[in-house]
C-alpha cells in the first residue's frame, strides 16, 4: 500500500472512531450512563447495512435504516435497564453486547454465523471519496452532538448525571431523557457501523468485540468525560497511537499484546495524573 | 380557608418500623406552615412521600383537589410542588447559572438579581462545588424558587447558615408567601419557626402530636415534654 493510501485509510478509520467516541461520551460523560452496550450498537449498524445491501437496497436507504435500527436498539435497551445504575447498568449492557454477538453467531440464516458476510458493496469507488463522505458525516455528527449538549436538553442530561433526584423534583422525566441520550448515542454508533461495513466489505461477529469497546472507553477517558472536543482528540490519539508499532517490524503476534499494554499504561497514567482526561471538566463518582 | 394539600392517614414503614404512622393534616393555601419534631420523627420521610420520592404504604395525598398518591416525582413537581433537601442536592459539575436554568429558562439579568438578593456574591459561572455550604443552600433555595410552583417545601432551610443569612431567608420566605406561595417548612430553630409561621404541626414518632398557631404550640404541655425538653 502506498503511503498516501495508508494515510487515507487511517483518516477513514479515525473518523469512524471519533464518531464512536462522541456518541459514547453522550451517554457516558454527559448523561452518566455506564453503557457497555455501545459496541453492540456499532455491530447492529454494521449488520443491518451488510444484510440489507446484500439484498440490493440502495446505499442511502441502508444508511437511514442502520441509523433507525440503532435508535430503536438504544430505546429498547433503555426499558429493561431503566432502574439500573452504575455497576448494575454496566453488567446489564455488557450482557446486551454478548446477546447481540450470540445472535450474530447463531442466527445463521440471517447472518451466516461465524462465516460472516463477505462481498458487501463499497460505498464509493475510491478511498479518497470515502474519506470525504465519512469526514462530512463526522463533522455533522460532531456539530449535532455539540449543539445538543449545549442546549437545554444537554443541560438537563448533565443535571441528571449529577443528581437524578434533584432533576426529578424540578419536573424532569429522567427515564425519557436517558432514553433520548441512549437512542441518539446508539444511532450514531450504528452510523459508524454502516461506514465500517461498506469500507471493510466483510463483517463477522467480531464487530461485537470487547477489545473495540475498551478502545472506545479509552478514547473517551483520555479525551475527557462530557467533552466533545475531548472525544475527537481522544479518538484520534488512541486510534493512531499503536500505528507506529507496525513499522518497527514486530511480528503481528507481538503487535497485538503491545497495543493492549500501551492502552493499559495510558489508562493507568491518566487515572493517576489526569483523572478528568485532557479536556474533561467533570468527575463521576 | 382553602386547603391546598391534604395528607390523609399516610403510613410509611421501613422494615416493619413505621417512620410515618397514620399521619393526617391539611396545609392551608397561602400560609407558612412549619413541621417540627424531634430527630427521627419522620419529617423528612413525610416530605419524600409528598414529592413521590418514597412510596407510601397506606393513605393518600390530595394536592389542589387532585389525588397525587402514587404519581411519579416529576409529575408531582410539575403540578407546582417545589422543594429543597435537608442535605443540599446541587448538580455538582454544573455552574450556578446552569443549576438555576434547569429549574427555569430566564435571562442572566434575572439570575444575577436573584443571587444579589440572596446575598451570594459569586459570579454565575462559579462551579457550585466552589461555594461554601451556606452559599450552596442559598443557591438550592433560589433554584427551588425559580421552578414554577404554588407550593414550596423546605427541609431545614437554616441548617448551617449564619444568623445574617437566616434573617435573609426569613425575608425571602415571607416574600414568597406574600406573592401567593404556600410554604411548608421543616425547621429545628424555634425562634425562626415561631416568628415566621402561621401554623405549626408537631410530629412525634411518625404521628401528629399537636398542631395550631405558634402561640398555642408554645404553651402545649405535651409538645414541651417531647420536643422542647421541658
Ligand atoms: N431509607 C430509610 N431506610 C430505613 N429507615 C429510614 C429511611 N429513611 C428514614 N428512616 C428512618 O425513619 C425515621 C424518620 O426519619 P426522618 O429522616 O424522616 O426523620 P426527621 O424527622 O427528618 O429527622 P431529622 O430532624 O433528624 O432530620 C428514622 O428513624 C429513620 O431512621
Ligand atoms: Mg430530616
Amino acid at each position: 500500500m502506498a503511503f498516501s493510501a495508508y494515510l487515507i485509510h487511517l483518516g477513514i478509520l479515525s473518523c469512524m472512531y471519533v464518531m464512536l467516541a462522541i456518541s459514547l461520551n453522550l451517554a457516558l460523560g454527559f448523561t452518566g450512563m455506564l453503557n457497555l452496550g455501545h459496541v453492540a450498537f456499532f455491530g447492529i449498524g454494521a449488520y443491518i447495512t451488510a444484510i440489507l445491501s446484500m439484498q440490493g437496497l440502495p446505499l442511502w436507504l441502508t444508511c437511514i435504516l442502520a441509523i433507525i435500527g440503532g435508535l430503536i436498539a438504544g430505546i429498547l435497551l433503555a426499558f429493561p435497564t431503566a432502574r439500573l445504575r452504575g455497576d448494575y447498568l454496566a453488567l446489564a449492557t455488557l450482557g446486551f453486547t454478548f446477546i447481540m454477538a450470540a445472535i450474530a453467531r447463531n442466527w445463521q440464516s440471517l447472518t451466516r454465523g461465524a462465516l460472516g458476510i463477505p462481498g458487501i458493496p463499497r460505498l464509493v469507488a475510491s478511498n479518497e471519496q470515502y474519506l470525504f463522505w465519512i469526514s462530512l458525516s463526522t463533522v455533522i455528527v460532531a456539530l449535532l452532538v455539540s449543539w445538543l449538549t449545549k442546549s437545554s436538553i444537554g443541560r438537563t442530561l448533565q443535571a441528571i448525571r449529577d443528581d437524578e433526584l434533584g432533576a426529578m423534583v424540578l419536573g424532569k422525566n429522567v427515564f425519557a431523557y436517558r432514553m433520548l441520550a441512549l437512542g441518539v448515542s446508539a444511532s450514531i454508533a450504528a452510523l459508524a457501523g454502516f461506514f465500517f461495513a461498506h469500507f471493510i466489505t466483510f463483517i463477522d461477529p467480531s464487530v461485537f468485540s470487547i477489545d473495540d469497546l475498551i478502545l472506545m472507553f479509552a478514547m473517551v477517558i483520555l479525551g475527557g468525560l462530557a467533552s466533545n472536543k475531548g472525544s475527537v482528540i481522544g479518538g484520534v490519539i488512541i486510534f493512531l497511537l499503536p500505528e507506529p508499532l507496525r513499522f518497527i517490524g514486530f511480528s503481528s503476534s507481538i503487535v497485538g499484546p503491545a497495543r493492549a499494554i500501551l492502552f493499559a499504561l495510558i489508562l493507568i497514567g491518566m487515572l493517576v495524573y489526569r483523572p478528568r482526561g485532557i479536556f474533561g471538566k467533570v468527575d463521576l463518582s | 380557608m382553602k386547603s391546598i394539600l391534604c395528607v390523609e392517614n399516610v403510613t410509611k414503614k421501613f422494615g416493619g418500623v413505621a417512620a410515618v404512622n397514620k399521619c393526617s393534616f391539611d396545609v392551608t393555601q397561602g400560609t407558612i406552615t412549619a413541621l417540627i419534631g424531634p430527630n427521627g420523627a419522620g419529617k423528612t420521610t413525610l416530605f419524600n412521600i409528598i414529592s413521590g420520592i418514597q412510596p407510601l404504604d397506606e393513605g393518600r395525598m390530595v394536592f389542589q383537589s387532585e389525588d397525587i398518591t402514587g404519581s411519579a416525582t416529576h409529575e408531582i413537581a410539575r403540578k407546582g410542588i417545589s422543594r429543597t433537601f435537608q442535605l443540599t442536592r446541587l448538580f455538582k459539575n454544573l455552574t450556578i447559572k446552569q443549576n438555576l436554568l434547569v429549574a427555569k429558562e430566564v435571562s442572566d439579568v434575572v439570575l444575577k438579581k436573584m443571587l444579589v438578593s440572596f446575598g451570594v456574591k459569586k459570579s454565575l459561572s462559579t462551579k457550585c462545588t466552589d461555594l461554601s455550604y451556606g452559599q450552596q443552600r442559598l443557591v438550592e433555595l433560589a433554584r427551588a424558587l425559580l421552578f414554577p410552583h404554588s407550593f414550596l417545601m423546605l427541609d431545614e432551610p437554616t441548617a448551617g447558615v449564619n444568623p445574617f443569612v437566616r434573617e435573609q431567608l426569613k425575608k425571602i420566605i415571607r416574600c414568597a408567601a406574600k406573592n401567593g406561595t404556600t410554604v411548608l417548612l421543616i425547621e429545628h430553630d424555634m425562634d425562626f419557626v415561631m416568628s415566621l409561621s402561621d401554623h405549626v404541626i408537631v410530629l412525634n414518632e411518625g404521628c401528629v402530636l399537636a398542631q395550631g398557631t405558634p402561640a398555642v404550640i408554645k404553651k402545649n404541655r405535651r409538645v414541651l415534654e417531647v420536643y422542647l425538653g421541658k
